[in-house]
């Protein structure tokens, strides 16, 4: 015997999807504002080493500081992608606690 | 068949033990530090504070010394490094943190770079310091390391 109807499963699904839907396409435009920037950077960098105006070892140390910078803000988007599962998951089970803490006989999940 | 029952039933149970908790505890999100969000705020202004500053004074040139040399501005630097010391040494101690503390690795070897670039420039370039051009993508690069840990942290309250 099925505990879940095909509505409750949509239910879920549909719960996952309103939490992650809008944060992740703010964090994709976000991802990509940060690649422009880092771009225009390097392209002052080399500019900047083309005319002479800096040597190679001051671009290097330039170039770390952006690598070292687009890593912590990459670090930065796993993490808060990771909470963003989190919440889509916790908001899927959220919409079937009811039931499945009828069908099991104790709140084995948070009711919302 | 008695031991194989008795397998199966050991695995039996040991999935059921996985559902029970993949299921009972939900998935933990980390809490939200408002003193983290403060410093990292404080981490900002202070590094816009200072970057503008090595570029105000760029064309000074004082009989002491240029201003924007890393010597003339080692406590300002120092104070950035303990700020992120104190940091990570907070977000180590909050539960369930490791996406906080990789991002604050990350963010100690930006910082990292940025002082080396200064401090290389001192002794290695006629002007003793970085060209303002630089120091422009400098602060940006810095600006936008401590926004997305700033982000990080706010996405804890269900923001982004």
């Amino acid at each position: 015997m099925s505990i879940l109807s095909s509505d409750n499963v949509l239910a879920v699904a549909n719960a996952m999807l309103g939490v992650l839907g809008k944060s992740g396409a703010d964090i994709l435009a976000y991802v990509n504002s940060e690649s422009a920037k880092f771009a225009q950077s390097i392209e002052t960098i080399v500019s900047l080493t083309k005319s002479g105006s800096i040597s190679a070892d001051e671009a290097k140390l330039q170039l770390d500081l952006q690598r070292n910078a687009s890593q912590t803000v990459l670090t930065s988007v796993e993490g808060i992608t990771a909470i963003m599962a989190a919440r889509a998951i916790n908001a899927g089970l959220s919409a079937i606690a009811g039931i499945v803490n009828t069908a099991i006989g104790f709140n084995i999940l948070p009711t919302a | 068949m008695k031991g194989t029952m008795s397998r199966f039933g050991r695995a039996g149970a040991a999935a059921t033990g996985c559902l029970v908790v993949a299921l009972g505890g939900c998935i933990s999100i980390p809490a939200y530090d408002a003193t983290t969000d403060t410093m990292l705020t404080t981490l900002q202004s202070s590094t816009d504070t200072l970057i503008d500053h090595l570029i105000d004074t760029y064309d000074a040139t004082p009989a002491t010394g240029k201003a924007c040399a890393y010597s003339k501005n080692t406590q300002e630097f120092e104070g950035l490094r303990l700020t992120i010391g104190v940091l990570t040494t907070r977000a180590d101690a909050l539960y369930n943190n490791k996406y906080t503390l990789a991002a604050l690795a990350n963010l100690r070897d930006t910082y990292g770079s940025f002082d080396a670039a200064v401090k290389d420039a001192e002794h290695s370039r006629p002007d003793h310091c970085v060209l303002p051009q630089l120091l422009v993508t400098d602060q940006r690069a810095l600006d936008s390391a401590v926004g997305a840990v700033l982000k990080l942290e706010l996405a804890k309250t269900g923001g982004l």
